[in-house]
């Protein structure tokens, strides 16, 4: 890593200790890494870790936002992605989210019809896409503004 | 929420200010209780307090909403403000 990103990493990992601290996450394991992809990714684990997830992941995503901002300014305004995780948040949602793209996809195959998914955020919507980019048999689209948008699955002509 | 609790609270809102201002050492937190709520307030430098709110308010909205939770992880309630 750069000096740069050693500053980014450095300050994404004081952040996360004073946030364990704050919420009483006990025997916090807390881990700050790089991707494959050169972002940033910080992860807090431990009893309470529950705690920092918040109603449909609001909390983790404020503390994800604020990191960003953080890491940004440590490394002199860079643009990095950072990702946020505590308790295995992003891992079950991001199961989830491909469950449910699969059924949807089934379901738009059975009735040949399209299947409109609730509006989401454009990371899940990203994962929706990303789950069934690779099928021939059906497609996705989002529809609609911002905080609305949402994902329609329907079967390929 | 304890003495402590609070205390915690007030380090991460500082930590977290100190992260996103021009100026960390003019960055202060103070708390006192009202009731069963401890309000937490604040200071950073005049020219740093746009960093602090962001744009359409964002980052302070953030700030709250994580402060809030921790607060209640604690079984607390707190208020935090942003002093201009």
């Amino acid at each position: 890593m750069s000096p740069d990103s050693t500053a980014g990493a450095a300050a994404l990992q004081g952040v996360l200790d004073a946030v364990a601290v704050a919420f009483g996450v006990r025997d916090p394991q807390i881990t700050v890494a790089q991707d494959d992809e050169g972002g940033l990714v910080g992860s807090i684990t431990g009893t309470g870790s529950d705690q920092i997830i918040g109603r449909g992941g609001e909390v983790i995503d404020a503390l994800q936002y604020l990191a960003a901002q953080v890491v940004s300014r440590a490394e002199g305004g860079g643009r990095r992605r950072v990702n946020v995780d505590a308790d295995g948040y992003r891992a079950r949602r991001e199961a989830a989210l491909m469950d449910l793209a699969n059924r949807a996809a089934a379901e738009a195959l059975e009735f040949g019809e399209e299947i409109e998914l609730d509006a989401m955020t454009p990371h899940d919507r990203r994962i929706v896409h990303m789950a069934l980019k690779e099928r021939t048999d059906v497609v996705t689209r989002s529809e609609g503004e911002e905080p609305r948008r949402r994902i329609i699955v329907e079967p390929a002509d | 929420m304890t003495e402590d609790g609070d205390g915690r609270l007030a380090d991460m809102v500082a930590t977290l200010a100190r992260g996103l201002v021009d100026t960390p050492d003019e960055v202060r937190v103070e708390r006192e209780r009202e009731g069963d709520t401890t309000v937490l307030s604040l200071y950073v430098a005049q020219e740093d307090l746009g960093q602090v709110i962001g744009r359409g308010g964002r980052i302070a909205r953030s700030l709250r909403l994580v402060t809030r939770q921790a607060a209640h992880a604690g079984g607390g309630r707190v208020n935090l403000e942003i002093v201009d």
